[in-house]
């Protein structure tokens, strides 16, 4: 990064010369080489996933980087036949979408009210959502397991989905708070002189109003709930309702006992293609909305 | 039991804490057991009292029609075994459902069940995530297996159970009970040993001969070395596969006092000069380049299919490798066993690793004890020990169990059966890592594991081993065992 | 009026608080109590001893071979792990922002820009136990392992004692593994924000003479500090979650000899070895950790909005 300060960059400067001031340019191959390696260091791994997912296990071994001499499609078949990848995936997609769908919607609600109407008890409960950032998850799950079990959703999507939101609720509040607080006051009046309820007012005029702070805060639950490991690993008991996080973990921990390696590696794969492909679809409107979120 | 505590004030919170409780705690289910059985008393209710009557087709007054579960863990002996153990329990019982589940988490799926008081009839409580057997006994979870030792074999009505046992198989399932009686409570099945495992195959193909003592052995490795093989591979992330070449190097050198002391917590009993010797023997395994590289980072299956494709000479495992490793290893490939040579002034050297292992129980609140001290019953009859004779391939605890094995398609079998009758008479087992696991797991475990690896000398792994074992002796909340 | 305003409030809090109380409050201040008691997850009878188990953790060999390390690694990756994630976010977001060539006075990324936040975030997508188990297989300790056949390619002879194996860099390669799985959503995340960065503003800098990492550091910086402090809390948050890596990638889940030990590995470790009292206090440990350590980060960060 250490470059030649005192030769600024001209405004006027022609493109693809070598004459380019040296800041630029030894920036430029600095970062392109950084930015390459970076971006090597994700692909091949991945990359060489996918190739070994299609080998047979003793070619996993002879030859661990070459191109597979078979392309063994069973390994497969017998991943998603053994393993209920397909399953797995479900129910994530099914307990994170519900989750953060509701961790927004109680989050905005608590969030709202606290950031924008005075009452005595304010402060002590935005105090204790902002607190819960500091407690270890881990701390709470014996207990946590004996309330979803007394409340009859042990191994249930809908308790995994209230746990979710539960946790989710400090950072969330946390930001919204902050987000609320910078609307501008004068519209919430001026709607409020044209008789709009405390009701309409939140769900016509200071949701739409904040929706760029919400979809940023929502991409943020979105990755957090994703990757929970704990939680479902505890509180989805029983085969056939695991996530995809203790799911694969659970395929790997059966390893020690029927060695699969391609299998295990296919399962992977199954697993990151519709992450993959989501993304890939997705991806311009989680930049744009965490573009939205990020002017306050 | 337990009478110098607080039941009441205890059982007010968790009868407040604790709700209706059927379901699984996934992998942390085992803090619930505790819950359940506080609610349901602090009485040792557990289960009904069974005693063994003279009926030899019936002694324990099995209901005929009860169905029976039995829990199979399937690590290394699968599950074939047990399905053909049930049609000899059918055959007395020909209406009753057996069914057999094969669990490998037994944790995560046992507690709540021991917790919700349906545990299984019969439980093979082993493997990385078994239950220890000391929290079971300690809630009056396990039925105690003396009906048993009095019942009559199934094949002549005439011999008792427990005549037929090799000895000491019933002390090593004897555990200390809360109200400090000890009672017989597992039931360890096989009769098995620890040992280094080679491919008689390699050996003739490089023309090695088999060393007898340590010092043979490290000439030996030289030279296998020099032909381009690793002499060593081992589990590096399971650090108990380890224990057995410290604890047959040291017992052979100053004999079985040594592991006895060690056992027993005596003080300075880590510093006993033959502990430093063996320590200094397996540090220099990788000192002078014999393990094959990266042992310490594989696990069992990674090291041991390394083993079977003869990267290198000798793995340290027990008896249950060539059943484990059956779909990869091939008949030729002549697979020994030996126990780890003798270092240079062993007074014990013929000692070997051995005794009773695979420990079955009869939970206490399990719907048919009665059928689960049978099936027990059956599992010791000759079809029975056929069965695993068969199927798993390792001798059981019952005398002569060598008949009835497949020792002629099975050479490592054939080769550690042969061990077993030549040196039974100086077989040992040492406690210490199951008697008290924080020790075992927290700080031997590594302290080997770092041993290995050399990123620990000899003397500081004795220090660090001292250290820990000192601390357990000085922890009021350890019941301490002694031998 | 009032009232109204008074019912809207309470109707808006309630589900929220409820919630909240029973799913996260009620366990935790239970766990409290379950940390004073001598409770092993399986004995009916236990009973209060105070403050035992913290003094035993602590002074006691036999625990504080766990927990010391533990409290060292967590402290390590906290500091560590965010700064270097946001270093490389911010580095990476600028370059692809405001990194490339000018032409014509405009200021740009470099070239292929689009295809890097696409791949630099993928990562982020993937389940923490596929990247555990990916991770394990390329520094899969013998010669078979990915790295290590690379390294073989390359005539580099493989590292004698293992990766994950070798006690001085297991840690180092579990936050390498965080590392590599965080900076692309931090990144884009710091793009988007420097994307709504006036161009003007770069542009009148640089026309001040200002080199770009001069710019980088007087411009770009100060006006992205929320964001950075965002982005802080929530990696201090993964930071103090290892576990999951820990626990699919390390030998014997915390190994060799303790070196990747982080606190919800000891918690799992006496929880699954019938100590859940104990497991409750290193619970209560961590809380007091992190309490001490967001008191400290909030007093360092603490200043004043930069508005523009």
């Amino acid at each position: 990064m250490q470059t030649d300060t005192r030769a600024p960059e001209k405004g006027t400067a022609t493109t693809g010369t070598r004459k380019q001031p040296k800041s630029g340019g030894v920036l430029n191959v600095f970062s392109h080489g950084f930015l390459a390696l970076w971006a090597i260091m994700i692909i091949v791994p991945l990359a060489w996933v996918v190739m070994t997912a299609f080998k047979s296990d003793d070619e996993i071994f002879t030859d661990p980087l070459g191109l597979p001499s078979q392309w063994h499609w069973e390994n497969f078949t017998r991943a998603w036949e053994k393993a209920g990848i397909g399953d797995y995936f479900l129910n994530t997609v099914l307990v994170v979408g519900g989750g953060v769908a509701l961790t927004m919607l109680l989050g905005s609600m608590a969030a709202y009210v606290l950031a924008r109407y005075e009452f005595r008890l304010n402060k002590f409960f935005y105090l204790m959502f902002v607190a819960g950032m500091m407690f270890p998850v881990f701390l709470a799950l014996v207990p946590l397991y004996f309330i979803v079990d007394n409340l009859g959703l042990l191994g249930t999507h809908f308790g995994l989905i209230l746990v979710y939101t539960a946790y989710s609720l400090p950072f969330t509040v946390f930001f919204l708070a902050a987000f609320f607080k910078t609307l501008p006051h004068g519209v919430a009046e001026a709607a409020m002189i044209d008789g709009a309820g405390h009701y309409r007012l939140f769900f016509q005029v200071m949701m739409p109003m904040a929706r760029s702070g919400l979809v940023s805060v929502a991409i943020f639950n979105i990755i957090g709930q994703w990757n929970q490991f704990l939680l479902p690993q505890v509180l989805m008991p029983g085969e056939g309702n695991n996530l995809l996080a203790d799911g694969i973990a659970s395929v790997a921990v059966s390893q020690r006992y029927d060695p699969d390696f391609s299998g295990l590696m296919a399962s992977m794969v199954i697993a990151m293609i519709p992450a993959f492909v989501a993304y890939v679809i997705f991806q311009r409107q989680i930049q744009a909305g965490l573009t939205a979120g990020a002017i306050k | 039991m337990a009478s110098e505590t607080t039941p009441n004030e205890a059982g007010d919170l968790t009868r407040r804490s604790v709700l209706k409780t059927s379901a699984a705690l996934g992998l942390l289910a085992v803090p619930a057991v505790g819950l359940l059985s506080a609610c349901a008393s602090g009485g040792d209710d557990g289960g009904d009292d069974v005693e063994a009557s003279g009926d030899a087709k019936n002694p324990f007054g099995v209901d005929p029609k009860k169905p029976l579960e039995v829990v199979i863990f399937p690590g290394g002996f699968g599950k074939d075994y047990a399905e053909k153990q049930k049609t000899v329990y059918n055959t007395n019982f020909p209406e009753a459902v057996v069914t057999i589940n094969a669990i490998e988490d037994l944790r995560a799926e046992l507690a709540p069940r021991f917790q919700g008081k349906t545990p299984p009839d019969i439980l093979q409580n082993e493997g990385a995530n078994k239950i220890p057997h000391g929290e079971l006994i300690a809630n009056n979870q396990y039925h105690d297996l003396q009906p048993l030792l009095d019942a009559p074999t199934l094949d002549d009505p005439n011999v008792k159970i427990k005549d037929i046992l090799y000895p000491g198989v019933v002390e090593s399932g004897t555990f200390k009970t809360t109200d400090g009686s000890s009672k017989f409570f597992v039931l360890k099945y096989t009769y098995s040993m620890w040992g280094l495992w080679y491919s008689q195959q390699l050996f003739d193909e490089k023309k090695w001969t088999v060393p007898t003592t340590w010092a043979e052995l490290m000439t030996l490795c030289a030279q296998i070395k020099k032909d381009g093989v690793a002499p060593f591979t081992y589990t590096g992330v399971h650090t108990y596969y380890i224990r057995d070449m410290f604890v047959t190097l040291a017992c052979r050198h100053g004999g079985t006092d040594v592991i006895k002391n060690i056992d027993n917590l005596e003080p300075d009993a880590w510093n006993h000069p033959s502990v430093l010797a063996a320590a200094e023997a397996l540090y220099s395994l990788k000192k002078q380049g014999f393990i094959l590289g990266g042992s310490e980072g594989l696990d069992h299956r990674q090291s041991q299919a390394r083993w079977v494709k003869q990267d290198a000479a000798f793995i340290p495992v027990g008896g249950w490798l060539e059943n484990e490793e059956k779909d990869i290893l091939k008949k030729e490939f002549e697979m020994r066993l030996m126990a780890v040579p003798p270092l240079d002034g062993s007074v014990n050297p013929q000692a070997i690793n051995a005794g009773a292992g695979e420990g079955y129980a009869v939970p206490a609140d399990g719907k048919n004890v009665q059928g689960g001290l049978e099936w027990l019953r059956v599992m010791l009859s000759a079809k029975g020990r056929e069965a695993f004779g068969a199927d798993a391939g390792t001798p059981t605890v019952v005398k002569g169990a060598k008949e009835g094995l497949p020792l002629e398609d099975k050479p490592g079998l054939k080769s550690m059966v042969g061990l077993l009758e030549s040196n039974g008479d100086f077989a040992f087992q040492a406690m210490i890592g199951d008697w008290y696991p924080q020790f075992g797991d927290g700080i031997w475990g590594p302290a080997l594991g770092e041993l290995m690896s050399n990123a620990k000398n000899a003397a500081e792994f004795v220090e660090a081993c001292q250290k820990g074992a000192d601390a357990i002796a000085s922890d009021d909340s350890i019941e301490k065992q002694k031998r | 009026m009032k009232q109204r305003k008074g019912l809207f409030i309470t109707s808006f809090l309630v589900l929220p608080v409820a919630l909240y109380a029973i799913m996260v409050i009620s366990p935790f201040l239970q766990a409290f109590y379950y940390s004073m008691t001598n409770w092993t997850g399986t004995n009916p009878n236990y009973k209060f001893v105070g403050l035992d188990n913290f003094k035993r953790l602590f002074t006691n060999e036999l625990y504080s071979v766990y927990l010391i390390p533990a409290l060292k690694h967590n402290a390590f990756l906290l500091i560590a792990m965010p700064v270097i994630v946001i270093a490389l976010a911010l580095f990476f977001a600028f370059m692809l922002n405001v990194g490339g060539r000018s032409r014509g006075s405009r200021i740009r990324g470099v070239g292929g820009s689009k295809f890097y936040k696409i791949v630099f975030f993928f990562p982020q997508v993937l389940s923490v136990t596929v990247v555990g188990v990916l991770w394990g297989a390329i520094f899969r300790s013998d010669e078979y392992g990915f790295l290590n056949s690379i390294l073989a390619l390359v005539g580099i002879p493989t590292k004698p004692s293992g990766w994950l194996s070798d006690p001085d860099i297991v840690l180092l390669l579990v936050m390498l593994v965080m590392i590599w799985s965080s900076v692309g959503f931090y990144l884009v995340y710091f793009s988007a924000a420097m994307s709504s960065i006036p161009t003007e503003i770069y542009e009148a800098s640089m026309l001040d003479g200002a080199s770009r990492v001069q710019t980088f550091f007087k411009v770009t910086l100060p006006l992205l500090f929320e964001s950075v402090q965002t982005a802080w809390i929530y990696l201090g948050i993964i930071a103090l979650d290892a576990f999951a890596l820990v626990f699919v990638m390390t030998p014997e889940q915390g190994g060799p000899n303790h070196s990747s030990e982080v606190l919800g590995g000891v918690m799992y470790h006496y929880f699954s070895s019938s100590k859940a009292a104990v497991a409750c206090a290193v619970g209560v440990v961590l809380f007091f950790f992190t309490l001490t350590l967001v008191m400290v980060s909030l007093r360092a960060t603490r200043r004043e909005r930069v508005e523009y």
